[in-house]
């Protein structure tokens, strides 16, 4: 899986790709190219961390844990497996247990969503709630298996087959999953649908 | 053919639908509007949340200072195998350690029922050899008795006095054998666990 990495840094050393440049941190302890993984992967694996936690202090912690991470496990890592399979699964696997471990529910999710949301509000004066709240909401309001399923098909458009290989499950049970969390958030974000719909 | 199910419903909004199914639901879809319907409902909500873009929240981690973290921790640190292991072996891995740990308590605590025993015998053998080395005197009432029956007394109690003391060294020295077979099946109970926990620790790292 090389799901196309989004960086500005991206374009320094496109010519090296993901798995060579794990291949060079595992074999040789290589800064550099861990650097440029770093690079190339902490604005996805930081917004995912957000989309699965709704707060970015605890997404840009998670970020760097899971970083952190991704080096411990350099032995681990097998060139057959493309690298964001890889990534995907330390960073899903440090998220779950973050959400467990800190025994967070889903409405204390949305409370510190929402404090966020005021605090960046006084920043913005005319902020207004938007789409983009309305919908992290709404993905909060989600289990956990539904929104990662979401969040790595939808948003960091993953295809079926990655997602199934990710999560160890077929694949006809991630689409199951993501049709059954498409129609919990229609049902949440009905409104705004309906007003779409007039539209 | 029967109304699209949800898995194909996402698949062809997602556009990965087999090629081999496309001509099937393409045909099926201009014909249903049931599943028409269906379709668009999940395209409209994908729409919204394709329309929900997050905030730019800029994030610059510093490499060096995660390998940095990372050497401060042993890089041993990696995820224990009985976190690894899954259902059964979970249990089976507790189930030995429990096993283990109760052995080797089990052994400790026959260890030191051996050791109390060892210094019974100790204490015991001590007692004989001041009493064959170092004779009590005997006490002769001579109010009573003649000359040869007071000998012949002092020495029957000694007499009396070493059999009780070679019957308690030999019940000591049954108990202490028993005990030490006994210790020993424990400690090779222990072995045996310890090797069974290793072997399925090694499986599962």
């Amino acid at each position: 899986m090389n799901a196309g990495p989004v960086s500005n840094s991206s374009k320094r050393a496109s010519f090296v790709d993901d798995e060579n440049l794990m291949v060079h941190v595992r074999d040789h302890d290589n800064a550099a190219a861990f650097g440029e993984l770093v690079q190339r992967w902490q604005i996805r694996v930081h917004r995912m961390c957000f989309r699965m936690t709704g707060d970015w202090q605890d997404a840009e912690d998670l970020t760097q844990e899971v970083f952190a991470k991704l080096y411990r496990s350099r032995d681990r890592y097998v060139v057959q497996s493309a690298l964001g399979t890889f990534l995907w699964q330390i960073a899903l696997n440090h998220t779950r247990d973050f959400v467990r471990k800190s025994g967070r529910t889903r409405q204390q999710q949305l409370q510190l969503r929402d404090e966020y949301r005021q605090r960046d509000g006084q920043k913005r004066d005319n902020h207004e709630p938007d789409d983009a709240d309305e919908v992290q909401k709404a993905l909060l309001q989600l289990p956990d298996h539904y929104r990662e399923v979401v969040v790595l098909r939808h948003f960091e458009n993953l295809k079926f087959r990655q997602i199934a290989d990710l999560l160890q499950i077929p694949e006809g049970t991630v689409a199951s999953r993501m049709a059954k969390a498409l129609r919990l958030l229609e049902q949440t974000l009905r409104p705004q649908i309906t007003c779409e719909d007039t539209q | 053919m029967s109304h699209l199910n949800d898995e194909q419903l996402v698949h062809i909004l997602y556009a990965e639908v087999e090629t081999s199914l496309t001509d099937e639901t393409t045909s099926h879809l201009e014909t249903c509007q049931d599943c028409r319907d269906r379709l668009q409902l999940l395209r409209n909500t994908c729409a919204l949340l394709d329309r929900a873009t997050l905030p730019d929240r800029p994030i610059e981690l510093d490499a060096d200072q995660i390998i940095a973290a990372t050497h401060e921790t042993p890089l041993t640190t990696r995820t224990p195998p009985w976190q690894l292991a899954s259902g059964w072996m979970q249990k089976a891995l507790a189930a030995s350690l429990l096993v283990a740990i109760a052995a080797a308590g089990f052994a400790a605590g026959n260890y030191y029922r051996s050791a109390q025993l060892t210094s019974e015998l100790e204490a015991l053998e001590s007692r004989l050899t001041q009493r064959l080395t170092h004779q009590t005197p005997v006490t002769v009432d001579t109010s009573r008795d003649t000359g040869l029956e007071r000998v012949e007394r002092a020495l029957r109690r000694m007499a009396n006095e070493q059999n009780q003391l070679r019957r308690e060294l030999q019940s000591l020295a049954v108990n202490a054998e028993s005990e030490i077979q006994r210790t020993n099946q424990q400690v090779k109970a222990a072995r045996a666990a310890l090797i069974q926990l290793q072997q399925l620790a090694g499986i599962t790292w």
